[in-house]
């Protein structure tokens, strides 16, 4: 396999950081995981500005919703109003259904939705079954 | 005025005065005249006895029923006795004058207008009509006499040449002018009376409307307070669910995380303990899941539509598919009907049933039976099993909140489930109840109302 998956984890939860490390680490596809703390540096780093201006674009983005300063709703917005950035897949991080309900009514166009797990087990399952579907199956646009 | 005459004068006030000092006094007065009249009258009448007047008997009438006037006054009050009487009292008196003066031509004809008058003033329009029409009557009679010889007979006009007579016109013009004045005074004030009852009424009115209007406002204000801890309430439950999963799932993760990593330092009763904490973290996170989906119930803005139950059930089947693989159990679900309801929670609804179906069933092949029947009003669904059934003693607590009937170690659950459902029947106008024979299985059935009203 060529180059390693960039995927970018927005996400305030030290746990739930490390959390996604470990089960990418158990993945079976090369990757590299960039990880920012709030929606501001998300914004940052894909605009590559700000301390950012060496990261590349990302293949996909982790997206949790609740964070300080700017939270995952605002920044999906803005990615989705950005032509160049909005062809990145975005999944977002939910921890209850009723994330998933707030979603809904806002019709963001994530590409989709994965409950954070209460179980390390499962949330590895996750995971790799995300892996398999996003880097096996979906073609993803070519980068520019 | 000495006490005996007002005692005598007071016999004859009408008894409707007796509450009216004013009209009292002046009632007094009148029939203090009245009786004086009466009683100089009949002094003249008994001193002329032997003058040589022979026609004098329409004078003991004339007096009589002036008499029996004040009496009816006295007794019932009415206005309108009184002037059925004085027109009867002018006829007897003044008809028989009138045919002996010359009938149609004499001067005592006219006189007998009086009638309809007196009539009409002591009494009311009617019997003022009455005696008009009698009037009438009794002219039409003094032309059907036809007097032929009117001259010889007019000279005797007996009301001028009579003394007695004219007096006793004369005093009746006082005692009806005093019954007039009296009955007007009354009626001024009974309307005054009425206009001050009124204005009451209509401050009475004006306290209630502004009484309603505060009334209106606490409403209000009330409404919106219920409005906004509502608020607080869905508000409440999303911290809940979010803000107490968050920790939850910290536990649960690194607890199996350090399982993971460092599985070559813990030992066997380490790990027992390890699956412990695992699993009453995941209990806690379903209860927590079940409670939130249990307080999202009630939550306005859910949209009664009209929808295939076929696509909500099946979706339901396909989302228990694992469970159901597991368990090789067989669903028969008859075609479904489209009602109107809330789709999301009718879909809970059978997701409950369905899995509680499959959960308690210990039998090799189980067996779910979805079937409806209907009436009139409802929809009646069935979901039927052949599972461990529910011992009658239970039967009354099955739909309590939080009620379980089996360890957690023999079956897994909140003991929300069955509490949610009749939530959610409740909310479609229907009932929920159940048969079930041990060991043989169970069948709820429910019911929806048809016509459930569309919001949208």
């Amino acid at each position: 396999m060529g180059l390693p998956i960039e995927i970018l984890l927005v996400e305030d939860n030290e746990g739930d950081i490390i959390l996604t490390k470990k089960a990418f680490e158990k993945g079976k596809i090369m990757n590299r995981l960039h990880v920012v703390r709030n929606g501001v540096n998300a914004l940052d780093f894909l605009y590559q500005r700000n301390g950012y201006e060496q990261s590349s674009r990302p293949d996909l983005i982790l997206l949790d919703l609740n964070m300080p300063k700017m939270n995952g709703q605002e920044v999906l917005e803005n990615i989705k109003a950005d032509e160049n950035l909005k062809t990145i897949p975005v999944i977002v991080l939910t921890t209850s259904n009723a994330d998933e309900d707030i979603l809904k009514s806002y019709k963001l166009q994530a590409s989709s939705y994965i409950r954070k797990p209460v179980d390390f087990k499962q949330f590895g399952q996750v995971i790799q079954t995300l892996q398999d579907y996003w880097f096996t199956i979906v073609k993803f646009p070519l980068k520019e | 005025m000495s006490s005996k005459l007002t005692t005598a004068i007071d016999y004859f006030l009408p008894i409707k005065f007796e509450k009216e000092p004013e009209n009292k006094r002046k009632a007094r007065i009148v029939i203090f005249i009245f009786l004086f009249t009466c009683l100089s009258i009949l002094a003249i009448w008994i001193s002329s006895l032997n003058l040589e007047n022979t026609n004098n008997f329409p004078f003991p009438i004339a007096l009589g029923f002036t008499t029996l006037s004040a009496f009816a006054f006295k007794k019932t009050g009415s206005f309108h006795l009184s002037g059925h009487l004085l027109g009867l009292l002018v006829f007897f008196f003044l008809f028989p004058i009138t045919i002996e003066t010359g009938g149609l031509y004499s001067d005592d004809t006219l006189w007998l207008l009086l009638g309809p008058v007196l009539a009409f003033f002591a009494g009311n329009k009617w019997t003022g009509l009455i005696w008009s029409i009698i009037l009438i009557a009794g002219v039409s009679y003094l032309y059907s006499l036809d007097i032929s010889s009117p001259e010889s007979l007019m000279k005797d006009s007996l009301i001028f040449d009579s003394n007695y007579y004219f007096t006793s016109i004369v005093f009746l013009f006082i005692m009806i002018l005093g019954v007039i004045f009296i009955y007007e005074n009354e009626k001024t004030k009974l309307v005054g009376e009425l206009g001050s009852k009124r204005n009451e009424l209509q401050k009475q009115n004006t306290l209630l409307e502004t009484e309603v209007k505060k009334r209106t406002v606490s409403l209000e204000e009330s409404n919106e307070q219920l409005k906004r801890s509502n608020a607080d309430l869905e508000q409440f439950a999303y911290v809940a669910s979010h803000d107490l999963q968050e920790p939850l799932r910290m536990v649960g993760n690194f607890v199996q995380l350090l399982e993971e990593e460092y599985s070559d330092k813990i030992d066997d009763e380490g790990k027992s303990y390890i699956n412990f904490a695992v699993d009453g973290v995941s209990r806690m996170s379903l209860l927590i899941e079940e409670l939130l989906q249990y307080s999202q119930l009630g939550k306005k803005g859910l949209e009664i539509i009209h929808f295939d139950l076929n696509t909500v059930v099946h979706q339901k089947t396909k989302d228990l598919s694992l469970l159901i693989k597991s368990k090789k159990a067989e669903c028969v679900i008859q075609d479904l009907p489209r009602i109107n309801g809330i789709p999301g929670q009718i879909g809970i609804l059978f997701y409950n049933l369905i899995n509680n179906a499959l959960k308690f069933n210990t039998s090799d092949k189980p067996k779910i039976q979805i079937s409806y029947r209907e009436n009139s009003s409802h929809w009646i669904f069935s979901v039927a099993d052949n599972g461990i059934g529910i011992a009658n003693e239970y039967k009354e607590h099955i739909f309590e909140l939080f009620k379980r009937l089996h360890r957690k170690e023999e079956y897994s659950g909140t003991g929300i489930g069955l509490s949610m459902c009749k939530k959610i029947i409740n909310h479609h106008k229907g009932e929920i109840w159940f048969d079930s024979k041990e060991n043989v299985g169970t069948t709820f059935h429910f019911s929806i109302l048809k016509n459930l009203q569309e919001k949208n």
